[in-house]
Parts: C-alpha cells; sequence; structure tokens
C-alpha cells in the first residue's frame, strides 16, 4: 500500500491529510482517490505532477505506484 | 553512479560551436531576416494605464497607399465574439490574446490595441497616427497595496478570487490564494526562543535581454506558414499561433533565430500572430520589431512583490516555525508565479512548522512573464533577510545558522514531497571556506550571506543524430540555445559515441525537423535534451553494432562498443565508427538515431552567495567589492559554461537589488523604459565573480546533470540588502538599494 499525502489546498476538500492507496497504476490511483473524494473532480488534480518518494512526475499517466511509497499531488513547475 | 566514471569530455572546457558566428557576427538574430516583398508590421498602443476604447476606427490607416493590412483582437478566431457566441471560443487563450491586441479595454501604457502592415516602416508608423482612438480613462491600480483595497478601481469585472474558503459575490484584483502548511505553527513559535518579523517589497524589474522581441512571418495558403523568431520555444511560438489562429499544428513552421537573450522572458508570443494575421491579409511578408521602449513597457517583467516573514528559533539557533504571505503582481492577467515563489520560500531549510499564502494580485503593469527561478528571487529573499537577521540576533555565524538547519536528503518539503540527495550542505561548507569568506571586510564594508533554492525541471525533448559515411554527424535538436547548450549536446554525444568532438555538429533545427521539444527554460535543456542525445546516441550506437556484426557475420551480443569503435568479441577484429559508417551503404542505407522522450528525475539545485559592498555615505552608491557564487551543479558538463551560468545570475541579481526597477508616474506611465535609465549592472559596475562548483550527481542523469541556469539568481537579492544593511548599520526592507533609497535611509538615521 502506497501513501497519499494531501497539501494544504487538497485537504480543504479531503479534509484529511493522508490516506492509504491500494492501487498499483497511476489510472486506478486516480480511480480509486475519485471514488473517496468526489469533489477532488474539479480540483485540477489531473492537472497536477505527481511525486513517487520524492520524483516529481510531470505527466504519470502511465506510471506505476510502488507499495510503500509516498505520493504527493505536486503543482507544476515551468521556469524561466 | 557516473560520478566515479572518469570522462574524456564531459567536464572539458571545449571550444563553443556556435562560437565563431556570434563573435563575428554572422548568426542570425531575430530582426536579421528580410524577405523580397516584406512588409513592416507596426503596433498602436495604449497611451494610457487603464481605460475603456469606447471608438476606434482604423479607416483612415486602411486608406493609407502604402498600408495593405490592419490587424485587430477580432482576427484571432478562436477567442473572438463569434467564435465564444458560436460556443467554440478557447477560453484558455483569452488572456494572452487580450495581451497581445487589447479587446476593448487597455490595462497597462503601451498595451497593444491595433496593428498595421505597410510597405515600408515609416508608412507603417504614419499610418498608426492615422487611427482614430477615444479612450474613457480608469484610475490605474499600480501596486498591491493599490489593488487589494476593498474599493480599488478592479481591472476584470469577470474576476472573482480563486482559493478562498467561501465563494467571493464581488470581483476582486486577487485572482487567487493559496497556501501550504506543514506541521502546526503556533505550537512551533511557542517553542522559540526568538522571532524575527519583517515585511519587505521587491520592484517590477525587467530581464533586461539585449535583442528585442522581433518576427519576420510568411503566410501560405498552400504550405505550411513560416514564422522566424528569437525565443526560448519555437515549438510553443507554433502552439500558441496556432490555437489563437485556429490553425493546425503542421501548418505552421518556425525556425528560432539566435537569441540575444530571454532569461524567462521569451517564451511567449507577442508578434507571432499579430505578424501571421498581417500577413494573411496582406499576402506577403511582414516584418515586426519591437523598439526597446516597447519591450520594456509592453514585454512581460519579473513580478513586483510584497511579503512578510516570521521566523521562530530556538537559542541555539534550531528553527522551530517559519511563516510567510507573499502577494506577487501579475500585471494586467492573472498568472505570477505566485505559487512556485510559496513552494520554494523556505526550501533551503529542514523545519518541522511552516505555513505559507500566497496572492496573485492584478495591477495595470504589463502581463509579467517568466524570469530565471520565476517568483523564487521575491520569496526567498525575504526569508534570506530574515535568516541573516536572525543570526545576528543570535549572534551566530549566518552560515553556520544554514548548516544547522539545512535541507537535505530526506527532508520533507512544504510543497510536499521528501527531498533526494541534494548539495546545499556542501554549498554553504565550500562558502564558509572559500577565500571570499575568509578575507577580513575592510572599513565600511558590509557582508551579506545567502541560499536560494530551485526545482529544476524535465519535460519533452527530442533528438535526431544523423551520421554520414565519413563518420561525421549531425545532432538535430529542438532545444533554443541561451547558455552554450549545443556545446554541451556536442560533449555528450561525443562521450557517447565515443568520437571527436568535431566529429559532431549540433544544430538548432526548426519545428519540422525533430519531433516536439519544450520551451528551453526551467533549467531543463542540458538535462532533458541532453537524456534525449544520450539516448539517441544509444540508438546510433546499437545500430553500429549490429552493422558490424553483419559484416562480421556474428551476432550483435558478440560486439562491445568501446571508444568509438566495435570490438568482435567472438574474434579479433575491430571497425572503427568511420569504417562502420563507410560501409553503411552496402549494410542498409546511412545510420540515423533517435530520441523523444519525456524526462523524469530533475534533481534540484541550491546555491550559496557571499556578497561584501563598499556604501558612499555622502551619494548612497554600492559598490560590490567581492562576489562568491557556490552551486551544485550536479555534473559541470562544461565548467565554463556553468560557471558563466553563475556568474550572469549573480549579475541580474545583483541589479535587481541594486538599481533595477520600474519607475512610475502618478497616471502609470513607466519612465524610465530605455537602457540610460533602467539601470542594469555594467561590466565596470561588477568585480570579478568568483564560482565554485560543488557536484553532488543527480541520480537520475546519465551524467548526473542538474539544471544551472536559474538558481543563481535567487541568492543575490539578499546577498546584496545584507551586506548594504551590514555596511550602513540600517535594515533593508525594498529592493533596489538605489543610491537614492540608501542616502535616504541614512539622511533619516542622521535626524
Amino acid at each position: 500500500m502506497a501513501t497519499l499525502f494531501f497539501n494544504s489546498e487538497l485537504e480543504k476538500i479531503t479534509e484529511c491529510r493522508q490516506i492509504s492507496i491500494k492501487s498499483n497504476t497511476y489510472r486506478d490511483f486516480i480511480e480509486e482517490i475519485l471514488n473517496i473524494f468526489p469533489d477532488l473532480q474539479g480540483s485540477g488534480l489531473m492537472e497536477m505532477a505527481l511525486a513517487i518518494d520524492g520524483e516529481i512526475i510531470h505527466e504519470p499517466l502511465l506510471v506505476a505506484i510502488p507499495d510503500n511509497s509516498e505520493l504527493h499531488f505536486v503543482f507544476k513547475i515551468s521556469g524561466g | 553512479m557516473s560520478e566515479a566514471k572518469q570522462y574524456k569530455y564531459i567536464g572539458q572546457r571545449t571550444i563553443r560551436p556556435d562560437g565563431f558566428d556570434k563573435v563575428t557576427g554572422r548568426a542570425n538574430y531575430g530582426a536579421d531576416l528580410s524577405l523580397p516583398g516584406m512588409l513592416w508590421g507596426k503596433v498602436l498602443r495604449s497611451p494610457y494605464a487603464h481605460a475603456l476604447i469606447t471608438k476606434l476606427d482604423t479607416s483612415r490607416a486602411e486608406a493609407h497607399p502604402d498600408v495593405l493590412a490592419v490587424a485587430g483582437f477580432e482576427d484571432f478566431p478562436s477567442v473572438n465574439a463569434e467564435a465564444f457566441a458560436a460556443g467554440n471560443g478557447d477560453s484558455g487563450m483569452l488572456d494572452l490574446a487580450r495581451n497581445i491586441l487589447a479587446d476593448k479595454k487597455v490595462l497597462y501604457h503601451g498595451h497593444a490595441i491595433v496593428a498595421v502592415a505597410a510597405r515600408t516602416e515609416e508608412a507603417a508608423a504614419q499610418a498608426l497616427q492615422l487611427i482614430d482612438v477615444e479612450y474613457e480613462v480608469l484610475p490605474p491600480v499600480m501596486s498591491i497595496e493599490q489593488a487589494i483595497k476593498e474599493d480599488a478601481a478592479v481591472l476584470h469585472e469577470d474576476m472573482f478570487t480563486q482559493g478562498l474558503a467561501d465563494t467571493p459575490s464581488a470581483p476582486s484584483n486577487i485572482a487567487s490564494r493559496m497556501e501550504l502548511k506543514k506541521g502546526d505553527v503556533a505550537a512551533g513559535f511557542a517553542q522559540a526562543d526568538i522571532i524575527v518579523e519583517r515585511e519587505f517589497s521587491t520592484p517590477t524589474v525587467h530581464q533586461g535581454y539585449i535583442e528585442p522581441h522581433a518576427t519576420t512571418v510568411r503566410f501560405d495558403d498552400n504550405g505550411p506558414s513560416m514564422v522566424w523568431c528569437p525565443t526560448q520555444g519555437h515549438f510553443d511560438v507554433r502552439a500558441s499561433t496556432a490555437r489563437l489562429l485556429n490553425m493546425e499544428l503542421g501548418q505552421i513552421k518556425v525556425v528560432a533565430s539566435e537569441i540575444g537573450g530571454g532569461f524567462g522572458g521569451k517564451t511567449t508570443v507577442y508578434l507571432e500572430p499579430v505578424a501571421l494575421v498581417l500577413s494573411r491579409k496582406a499576402g506577403r511578408p511582414v516584418k515586426m520589431v519591437m523598439s526597446r521602449d516597447e519591450v520594456f513597457r509592453a514585454s512581460g517583467p519579473a513580478s513586483a512583490s510584497k511579503s512578510r516573514i516570521k521566523i521562530g528559533a530556538k537559542s541555539d539557533g534550531t528553527l522551530t516555525a517559519v511563516e510567510a504571505s507573499l502577494y506577487y503582481e501579475a500585471g494586467a492577467f492573472k498568472g505570477s508565479p505566485m505559487a512556485p515563489g510559496c513552494m520554494t520560500v523556505f526550501t533551503p531549510y529542514d523545519v518541522e512548522n511552516m505555513w505559507v499564502e500566497g496572492f496573485d494580485v492584478v495591477v495595470n503593469k504589463a502581463k509579467a512573464a517568466a524570469y530565471r527561478a520565476p517568483g523564487a528571487p521575491q520569496a526567498e529573499f525575504a526569508a534570506e533577510m530574515v535568516m541573516n537577521e536572525l543570526a545576528e540576533k543570535l549572534a551566530m555565524d549566518p552560515i553556520d545558522l544554514r548548516l544547522l538547519n539545512a535541507a537535505k536528503a530526506g527532508t520533507q518539503t512544504l510543497y510536499g514531497p521528501k527531498l533526494k540527495e541534494v548539495g546545499l550542505v556542501q554549498c554553504l561548507q565550500a562558502a564558509k571556506t572559500s577565500e571570499q569568506y575568509q578575507t577580513v571586510l575592510a572599513s565600511g564594508e558590509g557582508r551579506g550571506v545567502a541560499a536560494g533554492f530551485w526545482f529544476n525541471i524535465g519535460g519533452q525533448s527530442s533528438v535526431i543524430i544523423n551520421m554520414n559515411s565519413d563518420g561525421t554527424g549531425t545532432i538535430l535538436e529542438g532545444s533554443p540555445d541561451i547558455g552554450g547548450s549545443r556545446a554541451s549536446m556536442q560533449m555528450m554525444a561525443a562521450e557517447e559515441l565515443g568520437i571527436p568532438l568535431d566529429r559532431l555538429n549540433p544544430i538548432v533545427t526548426d519545428t519540422e525537423h525533430v519531433a516536439y521539444n519544450a520551451t528551453t527554460g526551467g533549467s531543463r535543456t542540458t538535462f532533458a535534451t541532453g537524456m534525449a542525445v544520450v539516448e539517441a546516441c544509444q540508438d546510433v550506437v546499437a545500430q553500429l553494432k549490429s552493422r558490424a556484426a553483419s559484416m562480421w557475420n556474428v551476432t550483435s551480443e558478440q560486439v562491445d562498443w568501446q571508444d568509438g569503435s566495435a570490438i568482435n568479441l567472438a574474434g579479433e577484429d575491430v571497425m572503427t565508427l568511420a569504417e562502420i559508417c563507410a560501409a553503411a551503404e552496402k549494410t542498409g542505407g546511412q545510420i540515423s538515431g533517435r530520441g523523444n522522450i519525456n524526462a523524469r528525475g530533475a534533481g534540484p539545485s541550491f546555491a550559496v552567495h557571499l556578497c561584501d559592498v563598499w556604501v558612499d555615505r555622502d551619494t548612497g552608491k554600492t559598490d560590490v567589492v567581492r562576489y562568491t557564487a557556490i552551486q551544485d551543479a550536479g555534473k559541470a558538463i562544461h565548467p565554463g559554461y556553468v560557471e558563466g551560468q553563475f556568474q550572469g545570475g549573480a549579475a541580474q541579481g545583483i541589479g535587481w537589488a541594486l538599481n533595477e526597477e520600474y519607475i512610475y508616474d502618478d497616471n502609470g506611465i513607466m519612465e524610465n523604459a530605455g537602457f540610460l535609465d533602467y539601470r542594469v549592472p555594467l561590466a565596470s559596475d561588477l568585480p570579478s565573480i568568483d564560482t565554485i562548483i560543488v557536484e553532488v550527481p543527480n541520480a537520475f542523469h546519465p551524467f548526473g546533470v542538474r539544471g544551472v541556469g536559474e538558481t543563481g539568481i535567487i541568492p543575490p537579492l539578499a546577498a546584496v540588502g545584507t551586506a548594504v544593511s551590514d555596511a550602513i548599520g540600517l535594515p533593508i526592507e525594498t529592493l533596489p538599494c538605489s543610491p537614492p533609497r540608501v542616502l535616504k535611509l541614512l539622511q533619516e538615521a542622521a535626524k
């Protein structure tokens, strides 16, 4: 099981700081958390990057979710 | 891991492939291209900072005998009124379109209203005088303080603050609020033996690139329309232009010219879509070049900011809680770098309790654009100033205070994930033992120390390497070279292939010869495009081994690749890359390798800067007398160009701290729109900037690369600000520390 941590902005919707995640793929993971927190649908979640154990992945569609990993949604960064 | 490996080319100070053309003037920049039958495009700009357009009549200009086309907001079919009425409007592009050509309302002095194309530059300028515009002038909103007042004039009646707990009922100049927190700051401050809280402000500044925005275009119904321009991202110029004009990507070909500086300011479009509209209407090529005045007034500067920072610590220096409120000016349209500011402000430190809020605020200034590490310099300036004050109050060495609290592998960041291996501690240690830090200050001098953090990014890059029959090769890449990246691509390819540098020619190609490349920015190019180069080289090597195997009548697995040659493991044969390429015609045709990636694993970069200044107490003028920039590069592919990035960032940050600012009159008119009055540092203003490259490899890159282009602009603001404060014995809360401002501080203190 991976652990998903919500930042303060998402926590306003989920009203919890972290949850355990059963899914092993990003697509299943998104489906899983949207089932638990339907209001996340309009939160811009799908536009955010996903950090898995500290590695920030801007396009996580095809990534696997490793067991015991730490997950964070992160605002996408561009640069100058 | 790569750090143990000895490299032949990586880490050398080679000659840059584009150097000769640039020093001899042969390189072609944005304004250098001319085409037969070309027209000149010019833009009518708003004389007011905030006004409704009550009448716009271009008929007299259109009647001018040399005018062939006029373009306005309604010529953007994806966002015009008809598109929205039909339900086809592109709301995502609306602000971009409104910034390029105003829609019924002008939102800053210099805001483009309408463009003309004429046979000569002079005729185009004359035609602008024939355009009749009437305005209803509105009060300008020129600062964060003005913008957030309850009774402030509202720039956008349809803008309601996002991110509030309760849905607002009235429009506001605050586009959005965000909040990040970790731990319990109230409890953290309760544990503190000392708390320092200060407010700061930073000005609107420009990237100060020497080359103005320019473009030459040729619309073509029968093939791809051509766009030539200096840009950090020609694929994104193509995408924005295509979306605005309802064109397909394949209908536009963008060629990136050489670029005379960008620093984030050339990551968006201003002229290109307008020129293409004019060219379509006129049936001729069109060239547009901004004047320096236009660049200052109407291209995107970096956001001005206001901030409040509060830091609590135990008496031994251990930080117990940090808190920040950060306000960023977005300019006329929402979208300041408030979010990265919130995410970076305290990242150099491992603190249990953190709370940050950020506000994106619109004002009647040009829409802000990216500038090296967008958002971070403003936020980290404020935090680092307070860290230095805290060190002073605790009677601690400021580097020791930072070492005690430094972020390291495993530190939980405020923005979410834990850091992997990073080099802040190593940078701080290098700073402490540096020659400058060991130098005793002379009388009247002051010293400042500051750290900086930037994420760095990866993203999409595509590279093709075509080998020739004589063993030379061409590296086709799509990342405009704004800092010596052609050299680093050449070096990485030479290292991978095992052939001399001069056998490989790196070319930044147009949007048709390689697949999509993300814009050069975010310190991504040496990291991400470098990974694509390595992947393309591996593809080439696989083919070289296969061709050698076919000639030796063995399997590819029986062939090894070493130092530019195939080795037959089943015998004693050796075949060089050039020999395999010479025989390629007989073994299946010439060899070409590809690397198409969406790079992950960008390594964050930390920096520490030291600044010593001397302040003339009679004039308020500050001289930087010593400066050292220390930064973690992961692995410096070309140390000379890495040092150049450190020095460039430092120089721009020193300018931001000491002199640069947009100065407006009461009506919102910029008064210093030129390099005589907008004072960037000259070579004669700066000492030799010493550099120390720290190398803590990024495990996700084949050579260990982290980006280096942006972090270097973050620490100078607080390093300089603290040094000036130290020299004059007075707190600095407002940048720039320009002579008038410092003199005023000294005079007020003397009263």
